[in-house]
């Protein structure tokens, strides 16, 4: 049971780690995601606050 | 994983219970612009004890305007490269209260002084730690750090000893014997203040609560900083390897997982298609690990974090090398500068039990004066 758990583990960790997979995507897409949520609490509003909007 | 262990940790929480018997000893050299808590310090300014090195005619009329303005000043005359710890111990002479908070001239708290030496006094310990974290958080590099700090402070839970030089509270009697036992070498030298608390047996605890310093507000400046930081981690993990060995968690990840594997890392970024497969996955986990360990201090900057991370772990340790090798080369001896005056076997100095307060005193004065003379003489 522990072998196969470490081997899926390791298909999988494979799989993320491989350029172009769809896991491999996926991680980017999240990544891009939270920079997206980032800027918009963090960038916009200093943006909006430097421009002098309310 | 030491983060998550946090919660578990024991730190001393501030009680109801306050005391006046306390003197913040402030050290200040090279420049008077570094005493930035002036406004901060006058609400305790009959506890405050300006520690002054006067080695020009600035640092003198500064001396002379902080008497003028009420300050209590001990002006110590220390020649060549000063360090905190070697102002602190000239000025402990000075210090007739049972505990001294050592604060930086840029740092300040909330929290009232004399409730933290309460709960101190309370827990009967001899040297704390206490959380620093970043005052002013505008800038992209202030931002950063900001996060920085408070994750790393939640690493002092089950690791007190690591004490941070813009402040620490101490029992008189034990940061006298602690610092005349010191190096007074700047790299590493608040850290090597709880190494050399640990070396002799002394109870070494983390405080909960806050104090605020500067962080650098730019790139430049956060950059000088950093490289004194970790030539003083590269002084932990090789020059005082023999030390750092009684931590062995620490001694694993600074010597191995942060110096060691550096070349690795590098190793690794090489290969471009390789490193553009691992490293989204990589990042995503390291950001995942950041926000769940520090869940109590989480940040939105907690996502850009892992970035500033990474430039850190694959710049800075050369650049600390480098500049304690060329503070080595400067000083011009064979034998590797800022070793610890400590020895490997742990020594029993319990200043509260075996010696009585002033015979301890008594003690590290007269250590205090040997070294003075020295010092005169040199």
């Amino acid at each position: 049971m522990a072998l196969r758990a470490g081997f899926a583990a390791a298909s999988l960790l494979g799989v993320v780690t491989t350029f172009g997979t769809t896991l491999w995507s996926a991680s980017v897409g999240v990544l891009v995601a939270l920079f997206g949520a980032f800027a918009a609490g963090e960038i916009l509003p200093r943006r909006r606050t430097s421009r002098g909007d309310s | 994983m030491q983060n998550i262990a946090s919660r578990w940790g024991r730190v001393i929480s501030l009680g109801e219970a306050t005391t006046d018997d306390y003197t913040l000893v402030v050290p200040i050299f090279g420049d008077p612009r570094y005493f930035r808590n002036g406004e901060y310090l006058r609400q305790y300014r009959g506890n405050v004890l300006l520690a002054v090195n006067v080695d020009s005619p600035k640092m003198r009329r500064f001396v002379e305007e902080l008497r003028t303005d009420g300050w209590r000043v001990h002006a110590s005359r220390l020649t060549g490269r000063v360090s905190c710890p070697e102002i602190v111990f000239d000025a402990l002479r000075n210090v007739s209260t049972a505990y001294v908070i050592r604060i930086d001239g840029d740092t300040v708290a909330r929290e009232d002084p004399g409730r933290v030496v309460a709960a101190v006094r309370e827990a009967d310990a001899d040297l704390c730690s206490v959380k620093v974290t970043v005052s002013r958080r505008e800038t992209l590099i202030e931002k950063l750090q900001a996060v920085e700090y408070d994750m790393s402070m939640l690493g002092r839970h089950n690791r007190p000893w690591m004490t941070s030089g813009a402040c620490m509270i101490a029992r008189t009697t034990s940061l006298r014997q602690i610092l005349a036992a010191h190096s007074f070498w700047f790299p590493g030298e608040d850290i090597e203040t709880g190494v050399i608390a640990r070396h002799f047996k002394l109870a070494v605890r983390h405080v909960d609560v806050r104090f605020y310093t500067d962080a650098p507000e730019t790139f430049r400046a956060w950059f000088r900083q950093r490289k004194m930081w970790w030539s003083g981690s590269f002084r932990m993990a090789f020059v005082n390897a023999d030390q750092t060995l009684r931590f062995p968690l620490t001694f694993v990840y600074t010597a191995c997982v942060v110096w060691l594997l550096w070349i690795a890392k590098w190793r690794e970024l090489v290969d471009v298609r390789h490193i553009a497969a691992i490293l989204p996955f990589v990042i995503l986990l390291y950001t995942g690990v950041c926000f769940c360990s520090n869940w109590s201090v989480r940040s939105r900057w907690m996502i850009v974090y892992p970035y500033y991370a990474l430039f850190q772990a694959l710049v800075l340790p050369p650049a600390g090398a480098a500049y304690y090798l060329w503070l080595w080369f400067r000083r011009g001896t064979l034998r590797p500068p800022g070793r610890y005056r400590i020895g490997f076997r742990r020594a029993w100095l319990d200043s509260k039990k075996r010696l009585p307060h002033q015979r301890a005193s008594a003690y590290a004065d007269l250590d205090a004066d040997r070294w003075a003379a020295d010092r005169a003489v040199r």
